[in-house]
């Protein structure tokens, strides 16, 4: 049976409900050959039929000494040369003059140096070796094929990730290669418990997922609900995270990150721990962790590798910041336009002064302005890095300024979109900070229509929103609604680890994680050093 | 099923009562109880919460069970229909005069101007999403905000304490009048009495026992905010001051000065108001989905969320003409009604339940 029933269940369906009616024709990419042979020919023939017009791949067709034609079938440059010239052929041609019964000596005593290799008697399975970066032996006489698992092809050296950078702590990030990244968690949790299930998803990519976790700290039906999401996909391609993240969100229409990704070993193995449950796919860096709440997409890896007084406090700069990154302009325009008996008076002057001659309502302004930098930070990403640096300074400066002595936008309004701006790149999870940047519009018109009550109106909606959403069964609002006291140890504040001694109740049914005597080494008060 | 804590039924309640009574009704408690009224807003509440114990008591009977669904064993089916109905029109006469007040509000004092119905539009909008919902997100809503308001209202006295004239104080004590006193009861007992229909909704309370200890606890809570703002408000303005003036918490919080930073900052009781008059809302519209639901026999109280916050808008267009329509109904006809759905209806089930629970052992005693 195939992953988590998938196949079987699959199999059901396609009985019941036909082709045309779903819409989804069956795989009849790999057509099945029509009788079990033992020859080589026929069975040449169709891989070679497989393979048409496939420039890369290799049929190596040789004699035995022993008198059996042979066919060695590879993708160049997906496997290594030196292992199938030292440790197959050569071994083989050994094995074949020192043996009279060649297929016993290969299939049952194993006699060939090469230990990682499968037997198969599948052509549609060795046909998914071979696209896997395996070499196939294929031997007249016998139906049995062997898949040497000696893949080798360049990939990226383990870097420091650009897009999560750390002060203190580990440089090292995951890379494109998915046995590499698995070898890096596996050397940082020595631990049986880490549990790494495989599926393959994509039916022309046929990109290998894993789920990882560890077991005994995750919940079981944590894993249970994500393996049942994942056997839902069905895509003919995943190119990368975001391909299985909008399959197994629980609402595909909120701007909300329901699923958090990282770049950074350590991190995923911090959130491993937390009881949840991680998502590798070959191909990409980026891995997929679940559950999450917002408290988590507010969390920064240097939260936790500095003074736990000091990460509060950035912790708090940013509830504040992702406060002011939503709400700033509209706050301005409703005070402006609604309600400016709230501001002091010398200030009213300044504000009104700047506005005097500005032609357009502060709406306008507004808009015009927050589209500017939104166009301006969409550049920033396209333009080559060596001009990117001198695009922003001449966009934020000089068209700034230009704008402001022309007449068309106030003083206070680039001052107020620029704190915008910086605010909204405060946020550690990239997909939250675009989540709060689309939202701030909607507000904007609010607030332009309504006042304060239209910002209290648009806070409210969000609000149920966030209080309806959750991630895999977790609310995406906890530990503050519902309120889960033993997690309120870690949100806004962080305190030290001798007071987070359990895990989330949400995530993890083994709670404790730190000592009651952690720092049993303090002698009691009175004691002599 | 059973979803709700006591902690959330405490934030809801708490946010509830407080918001409604120093939004809404310190003006009628001064205008009718005058110095009376410090004395029936603290004796009000707890007898309401002594009185709604039938409630409890009835809705122990078949605690899996929601009593709009078994409630015709007790009383019959008729006088049943009849009850539930009654609950389920105040609720919604409740959400409406709500609503009506709140926009009222907004539009005397901030969106001057701006039509009534666009404004009832966009909060209705956010009612029906919560509504549709469901109870839970209700009740976990008011549990993620209890801690700011709460905060919010705290302060607010601290703030505004230098406007006391300390030499009003004595007249609380000297200037007793049972008449006062009685009105400013009856007010009281009719907006407190509010927490019985939650049991209503017995099925969906985790520990329903526990709940109405979280109860108490919720109407001690908005009894001391309503107190020091009741108050700060009648040794600041007085009793005549205050019965002419619409809000007169509003222009407590107008008398703080925040500093350079804000001149005044009566413009964010806008946001403290509406957040807990919304949790206010949502409830009694749910309230009414639910029974409306349940009484022609549909589980699901979804396909009512819409129609009902729309129909509760138009109600609260039409309810009233005028503000001081409006002000005789909240303190005239309203509390009155809202006694009988809130106290009367329960001691009928009780009744029911009582003869029930006999007339079961004579027949027991019989076989």
């Amino acid at each position: 049976m195939s992953p988590w029933g998938r196949k079987k269940r699959m199999q059901d369906k396609n009985k019941k409900v036909s082709a045309k009616e779903t819409g989804h024709p069956p795989n009849t990419e790999w057509p099945v050959l029509e009788t079990d042979v033992s020859d080589l020919k026929p069975r040449l023939n169709w891989f070679k039929k497989q393979f048409s017009n496939c420039s890369d791949i290799i049929f190596r067709e040789f004699t035995l000494p022993s008198g059996q034609s042979c066919a060695l079938i590879y993708f160049n440059g997906m496997i290594d040369q030196n292992s199938l010239q030292h440790f197959i052929l050569q071994d083989l041609l050994t094995v074949a003059s020192e043996t009279e019964d060649i297929y016993k000596t290969l299939f049952e005593r194993k006699s060939l140096s090469v230990s990682n290799y499968t037997i198969t008697v599948d052509l549609n399975e060795c046909l998914t070796h071979i696209l896997s970066s395996c070499a196939s032996l294929i031997i007249d006489g016998d139906r049995r094929m062997i898949n040497f698992e000696v893949a080798s092809y360049a990939t990226r050296s383990i870097e420091e990730t650009p897009n999560e950078s750390i002060i203190r702590g580990s440089r090292e990030s995951f890379i494109e290669d998915l046995p590499t990244n698995l070898t890096i968690l596996r050397r940082h949790l020595k631990t049986p418990a880490l549990k790494t299930e495989s599926i393959v998803v994509g039916r022309k990519t046929q990109t290998p997922v894993v789920i990882s976790y560890i077991e005994g700290v995750c919940k079981p039906e944590l894993i249970a609900e994500l393996k049942r999401r994942l056997s839902y996909i069905q895509i003919d391609g995943i190119v990368n995270s975001y391909y299985i993240e909008e399959f197994i969100k629980d609402n595909p229409y909120s701007p909300f990150p329901q699923v958090e990704y990282t770049e950074r070993p350590d991190t995923l193995i911090a959130s491993l721990q937390e009881g949840r449950v991680a998502i590798l796919l070959n191909g990409t860096p980026v891995c997929l962790l679940a559950p999450v709440t917002l408290t988590m997409l507010m969390q920064a890896p240097d939260d936790y590798s500095m003074w736990f007084i000091a990460a509060s406090w950035i912790r708090i700069t940013r509830y504040i910041f992702l406060l002011i990154s939503l709400l700033l302009p509209s706050l301005y325009i409703a005070i402006t336009t609604f309600h400016p008996q709230m501001i002091p008076y010398p200030l009213l002057i300044t504000i009104a002064s700047s506005r005097e001659i500005v032609p357009f309502p502060v709406i306008y302004e507004a808009f015009i302005m927050e589209i500017a930098f939104e166009a301006l930070r969409e550049a920033s990403i396209r333009i080559p890095k060596s001009i990117g640096q001198a695009v922003s300074i001449i966009g934020a400066l000089i068209i700034g300024t230009a704008a402001v002595q022309a007449g068309i936008i106030s003083a206070a309004m680039v001052i107020i979109v620029s704190l915008t701006g910086i605010a909204s790149f405060i946020m550690p999870h990239y997909d939250l900070g675009i989540a709060i940047r689309i939202l701030r519009f909607p507000v904007m018109i609010l607030a332009s229509m309504f006042g304060l009550y239209g910002i209290a109106c648009g806070l409210i909606f969000l609000y149920i929103h966030l209080v309806n959403l959750k991630s895999f069964g977790v609310p995406y609002l906890s530990p503050f609604t519902p309120l889960v006291k033993d997690d309120l140890v870690d949100t806004v504040i962080r305190l030290p680890w001798t007071m987070m001694r359990t895990r989330s109740p949400l995530t993890s049914n083994n709670r404790h994680r730190v000592a009651r005597n952690a720092r049993g080494w303090v002698r009691p008060k009175g004691e002599n050093e | 099923m059973r979803k709700i804590t006591a902690l959330q039924v405490f934030t809801l309640y708490s946010l509830s009562m407080y918001t409604t009574f120093t939004a809404f009704l310190i003006n009628p408690l001064a205008s009718n109880s005058k110095y009376s009224s410090l004395l029936a807003s603290l004796i009000g509440p707890i007898l309401a919460w002594i009185l709604i114990y039938p409630a409890l008591k009835v809705t122990k009977a078949k605690p899996d069970q929601f009593i709009i669904v078994y409630g015709h064993e007790l009383v019959g089916k008729w006088l049943h229909i009849i009850c539930m109905l009654m609950i389920v029109i105040v609720n919604l006469v409740l959400g409406a005069t709500t609503l009506r007040q709140m926009s009222d509000f907004l539009l005397t004092e901030y969106l001057i101007g701006t039509p009534s119905w666009a404004v009832l539009l966009l909060f209705s909008l956010t009612v029906a999403y919560a509504v549709y919902s469901g109870i839970s997100t209700i009740f976990r809503a008011s549990q993620g905000i209890f801690l700011l308001s709460a905060l919010a209202y705290l302060l607010i006295p601290i703030f505004a304490s230098s406007e006391v004239n300390a030499a009003m104080i004595p007249a609380f004590f000297t200037h007793l009048d049972m008449k006062h006193f009685g009105d400013g009861l009856y007010l009281n007992l009719a907006m407190f009495g509010e927490i019985a229909f939650l049991f209503l909704l017995r099925p969906y309370l985790k520990t329903p026992d526990k709940s109405y200890r979280s109860l108490l606890g919720a109407v001690l809570f908005a009894v001391f905010i309503n107190l020091t703002h009741l108050f700060l408000v009648l040794t600041s303005f007085g009793p005549e001051v205050t019965s002419n003036m619409s809000y007169p918490d509003l222009e407590l919080i107008a008398f703080i000065q925040t500093g350079s930073f804000l001149q005044t900052g009566d413009p964010i009781l806008i946001i403290l108001w509406l957040t807990s008059l919304f949790v206010k809302i949502c409830f009694t519209l749910f309230m009414s989905a639910i029974g409306l639901a349940q009484l022609v026999k549909v589980m699901d109280h979804r396909p009512f969320a819409l129609p009902v916050t729309a129909f509760t808008t138009m109600l609260s267009i039409i309810l009233v003409r005028t503000q001081v329509e409006l002000n005789e109904l909240v303190s005239g006809k309203l509390p009155g009604l809202l006694i009988v759905c809130e106290i009367v209806i329960p001691i009928i089930y009780w009744i029911g339940l009582f003869i029930r629970n006999l007339t079961h052992k004579h027949k027991e005693q019989r076989t």
